[in-house]
């Protein structure tokens, strides 16, 4: 499985012409994995050094422009009849929080289900438009889509765990790539500890996963999701059904996730962008009104509707 | 007011309530009636010893009482009349009699009077007076129950070994003798068509040659069989002669006496002198003949372990057979099929199929696996022993694969509602975390639907467990010799006939000769179907709450 996903990554670069000789010198996902293991043993702060230089050297080898992760050029998505995006276009910076923001039913979290592809599993949901992940087109024929999903973790409104142990839960990943029993449990650990919720399982990994309080299944899913080694998480509202301890526990989660990872994150909450965005985009009616630095676009919006809901005058 | 007392929903609380305290009653009173009257028939009933008005003497046991209508009207006292178990059927030429209890001038329980329970004409009640050793008296009075329980266990001893040399040695001997005949069968047909390709050559002399030293062999072995089922009937002889020669007389009520041969008693006892120690000593080993020995007496006496156990062999074969068919059913259904008309009157159907009389699986059962298949399978495999069937007739496997067909739709009904109850964000999560369909349905969404599948097995299985109709034409018999598992190869032999518990009941309930005498067993019958039923839904509900416990609460840890 393993070997296959990596030969997968592989034909396709060689195929779209981007196979390049720095790519060459290393086999990416064993190094990943070795990187990863690394971490395992050693804390999570080994993890950035040991696996930055790697995806930076797949950023300035690919053919996107350097710091970018996610490129999107003129997406339109309707579903059925009813259009729920329209011509957006924008870039995510990596290594760096990105907020959406915007009124419920402003086609943001259809923009962020764009970037790993779930709309796909919408009947009826068309895309046009062009989302570049790491400077190839996703919606590109022949893109593996489970592989970009590997690449480009989800973690959705509600907690939601399987029905399985806290073990289970964070392996599942781990496991579709076919790694070993071994690596399975390094990754485990590695992953529960970057998602701060090692201390609090770690004697009960066996439990079931739904016995978790709704903080604790978050940051469940949180790991689940980091333990497939992903380069960008998207996070669908994480904190709407949480309160309020368990919601600041995530944002200090992903403000010391940011140093591994893209994170792009849809709230309702402004303060909750305030506090944790590097940059943040404001949607209204299926359209990207604004998209600025996060202090600037809360100090000195440039759209009247962006002040107007910034302020909280409607919305 | 009035329309407050209508709008405040009471009237409806009350009738609600008082429609589920009629359905326990009903279920209660079903359960209650089965259990007492199943239970009660081990328990060594009082031997009572009514004088008559007319000077006479019965003895037996009080096994009911009813009143009698009172001709011409009300007006008259209403009398009673009890039913009492005479036995010595083979004196009294019926077991039961209606004694009105005007009749009646005394009642007494004499704690001499003994039960001789007798492999045939059912239970004999009397005094022992006298023991006979080939003609001569051996022991008397109190004596003889000293010395018969030695006796019956030799006579018991004598029995299992006469049974295993009839049962086992003969069948050994007929297997044999029908092994070597169907050889001799082959051969024949294969010189017929030897005969006609291969015309007078030199290999075909040579083959024919060898063959007709087989068979010559195989005669010789049939020959041998033969030799020795003579000896062994003479064995038996021998023993059956071993078992004869002793007899016990019983005084009768009234005067007269019984002989009884010895080897044909299973126990004897003395109800009205037990304690009540020996009473619930007496109530296990019971129990425990009935469920651990075969009947005798066409079914009213004995226990009824071959029916236990082919109830069990059949629900667990059909178990093992339904429930991957009908999961993967549902799960292409639900999951991969597209949801287009053809998927809907897909489900209509196999909800329907649900409501088709049993009795007409069993013919298709019968129509379609034992004629169709097992007639085809006895075509290609079992050529030789044609015209006898093997699996064109028939037997458990073929019974088991009917209740199946019969209990599909239930399970695959159970596993879809199981399915469509994996909450959506649960597939999306392992979409999101790169699984492909068939990663996401085998291992969050067919496991996430464990409970609901496994409550669609333990429906299926209460209404196959029950099932009688469809079995009276796929195989089940009155009284089959052999169970289908035994220490034969291949030891699972699922083309051979079988009991099963709720034929059992409906044979003994109405082909019984003597249906007085068959009905506590009837209701003991019953009551263990019940426990049979309970026992495989509570290892069903008992697997299901594992596995919910495991993926939804906390456990210690």
């Amino acid at each position: 499985m393993r070997e296959r996903f990596g030969r997968s990554v592989w034909q396709r670069q060689f195929e779209n012409g981007e196979f390049l000789e720095e790519e060459c010198q290393v086999t990416p996902v064993p190094l990943r994995t070795a990187s990863l293991r690394v971490v395992g043993g050693g804390r999570e702060h080994a993890g950035p050094a040991g696996r930055g230089p790697n995806a930076h050297a797949s950023v300035n080898g690919a053919a996107g422009p350097a710091g970018t992760a996610i490129a999107v050029e003129g997406l339109s998505v309707r579903y059925g009849e009813t259009e729920a995006l329209s011509g957006v276009t924008m870039e995510i910076k990596k290594h760096r929080v990105t907020a959406f923001i915007g009124p419920s039913g402003c086609g943001k979290s259809t923009l962020l289900r764009c970037f790993n592809r779930m709309n796909d599993l919408i009947p009826g949901a068309q895309v046009s438009g062009r989302v570049l992940f790491e400077g190839r087109d996703i919606y590109a024929p022949g893109v593996d889509v489970t592989e970009l999903r590997r690449r480009v973790g989800m973690v959705f409104q509600r907690p939601n765990p399987f029905a399985m142990s806290i073990f289970d839960n964070v392996a599942y990943g781990p496991r579709l790539l076919g790694l070993k029993k071994r690596q399975v449990e390094e990754r485990v650990v590695e992953s529960l500890q970057k998602a701060a919720l090692w201390d609090e399982v770690k004697d009960r990994l066996r439990a079931p996963a739904l016995a978790l309080s709704g903080g604790q299944q978050q940051r469940l899913c949180i790991a689940r999701a980091l333990a497939v080694g992903p380069e960008v998480l998207l996070m669908d509202e994480p904190c709407s059904a949480l309160d309020p301890i368990s919601t600041s526990r995530i944002e200090d989660l992903i403000l010391s996730l940011k140093e591994q990872l893209t994170i792009v994150i849809v709230t309702h909450n402004l303060q909750q962008a305030a506090r944790i965005a590097d940059e943040t985009a404001f949607f209204l009616a299926g359209r990207l009104v604004e998209f600025e630095e996060t202090a600037i676009l809360f100090a000195r919006p440039v759209h009247p509707e962006t002040e107007r809901y910034v302020t909280g005058r409607f919305g | 007011m009035n329309r407050g007392f209508w709008r405040s929903g009471d009237p409806l609380v009350w009738t609600a309530a008082g429609a589920l305290a009629l359905c326990l009653i009903m279920l209660f009173g079903l359960v209650g009636l089965v259990a007492f009257r199943g239970l009660a028939y081990f328990w060594p009933a009082e031997l009572v010893q009514l004088e008559l008005a007319d000077g006479s003497l019965v003895v037996g046991q009080v096994t009911g009482r009813e009143r009698i209508p009172a001709p011409g009207g009300t007006g008259a006292a209403a009398r009673g009349r009890i039913q009492l178990k005479v036995g010595n059927r083979d004196v009294y030429g019926l077991d039961f009699r209606w004694i009105e209890e005007d009749l009646i001038t005394g009642w007494s329980a004499p704690p001499e009077l003994a039960v001789v329970e007798r492999l045939e004409q059912g239970d004999a009640y009397g005094v022992p007076v006298r023991l006979l050793q080939d003609g001569e008296v051996a022991a008397q009075g109190d004596e003889i129950l000293e010395r018969l329980p030695a006796m019956l266990a030799e006579a018991a001893a004598l029995r299992r070994e006469l049974r295993r040399l009839e049962r086992d040695v003969v069948g050994d001997i007929n297997r044999r003798i029908e092994a070597a005949r169907l050889a001799l069968v082959r051969l024949e047909r294969q010189a017929g068509g030897g005969a006609a390709s291969l015309q007078g050559v030199d290999p075909h002399q040579e083959a024919a040659a060898r063959g007709q030293e087989a068979a010559a062999r195989h005669r010789e072995a049939i020959a041998r069989a033969q030799a020795q089922y003579e000896q062994v009937l003479q064995e038996i002889a021998a023993l059956r002669r071993q078992l004869s020669g002793r007899t016990l007389v019983l005084a009768l009520a009234g005067g007269s006496e019984l002989s009884v041969d010895v080897a044909s008693i299973v126990r004897i006892y003395r109800p009205n002198a037990m304690s009540p120690g020996e009473k619930l000593g007496f109530y296990a080993a019971k129990l425990w003949e009935f469920l651990s020995s075969e009947p005798r007496e066409s079914n009213t006496e004995g226990g009824i372990f071959p029916a236990l156990f082919g109830t069990v062999l059949l629900v667990l074969i059909m178990t093992v057979a339904v429930v991957p068919i009908g999961v993967l059913a549902a799960v292409y259904l639900k999951e991969y099929a597209r949801d287009g008309w053809f998927t809907r009157a897909l489900w209509i159907a196999i909800r329907n199929l649900a409501g088709v009389p049993s009795i007409v699986f069993g013919i298709f059962g019968l129509g379609f696996f034992i004629y169709g298949v097992g007639g085809s399978i006895d075509r290609a495999f079992f050529p030789e022993r044609l015209p006898a069937p093997t699996f064109g007739t028939g037997g458990i496997l073929w019974a088991s694969l009917t209740l199946a067909l019969l209990t599909l739709p239930v399970v695959i009904v159970a596993t879809e509602e199981g399915l469509a109850a994996v909450p959506r964000a649960a597939r999306e999560a392992s979409y999101a975390l790169g699984a492909t369909r068939f990663e996401t349905v085998w291992k969050v969404v067919v496991p996430g639907a464990m409970p609901g599948i496994l409550t669609g097995v333990i429906l299926g299985i209460a209404r196959a467990t029950g099932e009688v109709a469809p079995l009276m034409m796929t195989g089940v018999v009155k009284l089959a010799s052999e169970l289908p598992v035994d220490g034969l190869f291949p030891f699972i032999h699922l083309e051979r006939k079988f009991m099963h518990l709720g034929f059992f009941i409906y044979d003994l309930g109405f082909q019984s000769p003597n249906v007085e005498a068959a009905r506590p067993m009837l209701f003991a019958t019953a009551f263990t179907l019940l426990a049979v039923v309970l026992v495989l839904n509570g290892a069903g509900i008992g697997l299901r709450n594992r596995i919910r416990a495991r993926i939804e609460k906390a456990g210690p840890g």
